[in-house]
């Protein structure tokens, strides 16, 4: 009985040292144990047991022995060593070291999508976008421009300009503006189109018309627009036309909001 | 480095060094002889044992031999260790350290019933 119990606790000293002399320390238990018969005797050899496994245990794994790594022979003109353990994967370990691959991963996918910083370095364009759409809304603002309208030989060439800012996706916005003439018919007066430079992938598109000059040579506009942490300044004078496109040129970046 | 271990000597390695000076022994037997050498004050523990034997193996002051059967129950191989003259020569050292500081002792009438 003394030596099943001792044997458990064997299990706990360092690998090398029960390798070496388990078998001899349960020999030495189970001498003692048939010598030490009775109560009190046996009673003095479990306290001696504990003391010394108290003692001893802890020294083994402070002071572990020192296992040289031997050069044995050379393979093919190669040295090689011992193979001093061999140990298997874990596989608690194993699934440990996925979950946590997995959880570096998608945190890494979720600091990109809400910095917009690293866009560039991580994710490709179209699947920012894709996130963009889904964390980003719409939206649109519409402007009225009441005046009536003559060309050069003073007929009324429109009595009411109309549009709206709406923001395109996350990188652009455009500005469209229709003129109502007296047939009824609408025709767009021009369309603004660009992407912000400087807005994250993320922004919410922002803005204002603050006002809006047309006659019958020259359409001019101007606008502020909010962009995320960006100021722009929309300065448009153009002949009218029916359709044009604007450029980068016609903006003026101001100072970040 | 283990030599550094033995300097100063442990009583356990001492007594196990003792035990040893003059028969080859078992671990069993080594902890018999230390007992009855003490006066039964000392009990070696298996730990304690083998972990002091591992030591004074890796200082080269005993040495282990072939395994052999145990002449009461011969089915059973036992390790047996001897004190190699690295050990006699430590053992001897430290016992002269010794007397020498029984000779003070006796000098100083501190010993009960020594001779003046």
């Amino acid at each position: 009985m003394p030596e099943k119990l001792y044997a458990f606790l064997l299990k706990l000293y360092p690998d090398h040292f029960r390798r070496t002399y388990g078998d001899e320390m349960l020999r030495l238990v189970a001498d003692r144990a048939a010598s030490e018969k009775g109560f009190l005797r046996g009673l003095r050899l479990w306290l001696d047991l504990l003391l010394d496994f108290a003692v001893s245990l802890p020294r083994e794994y402070v002071n572990p022995r020192a296992t040289p790594i031997v050069a044995t022979q050379s393979l093919n003109g190669e040295p090689t060593f011992q193979l001093l353990a061999e140990r298997g994967p874990n596989p608690i370990l194993l699934c440990l070291g996925g979950i946590l691959s997995a959880l570096m991963f998608w945190a890494c996918v979720f600091a990109v999508a809400h910095t917009g910083t690293f866009p560039a370095l991580f994710l490709t364009s179209s699947l920012l976008q894709g996130l963009a759409q889904v964390t980003s809304a719409q939206a649109q603002y519409p402007y009225e421009q009441e005046s009536p309208i003559r060309n050069s030989a003073g007929n009324l060439a429109g009595e009411r300009s109309s549009g709206n800012f709406a923001s395109v996706g996350d990188y652009s916005f455009c500005m469209t503006a229709q003129r109502d003439i007296p047939s009824n018919s609408v025709q767009p007066l021009f369309v603004f189109d660009f992407a912000p430079p400087g807005a994250s992938g993320i922004a919410l598109i922002d803005g204002r018309v603050v006002k809006i000059f047309k006659n019958e040579q020259h359409l001019s506009i101007h606008a502020h627009v909010i962009a995320g942490d960006h100021h722009f300044v929309l300065h448009l004078d153009r002949p009218a036309e029916s359709t044009f496109m604007s450029s980068n040129d016609d903006i003026e970046h101001c100072q970040p909001k | 480095m283990p030599r550094r271990k033995l300097d100063p000597l442990p009583s356990v390695a001492f007594n196990i060094l003792l035990a040893l000076a003059d028969e080859d022994l078992h671990g069993y037997g080594i902890m018999r002889k230390v007992e009855q050498q003490t006066g039964g004050r000392v009990r070696l523990g298996p730990g304690t044992l083998y972990g002091s034997l591992r030591t004074l193996l890796e200082a080269g002051v005993i040495e282990e031999l072939d395994v052999s059967f145990d002449s009461e129950r011969s089915s059973e191989r036992r390790r047996y260790y001897r004190l190699t003259s690295a050990g006699l020569k430590l053992v001897r050292s430290e016992v002269e350290a010794l007397a020498q500081t029984l000779r003070v002792a006796r000098s100083k009438r501190i010993l009960r019933g020594a001779d003046a």
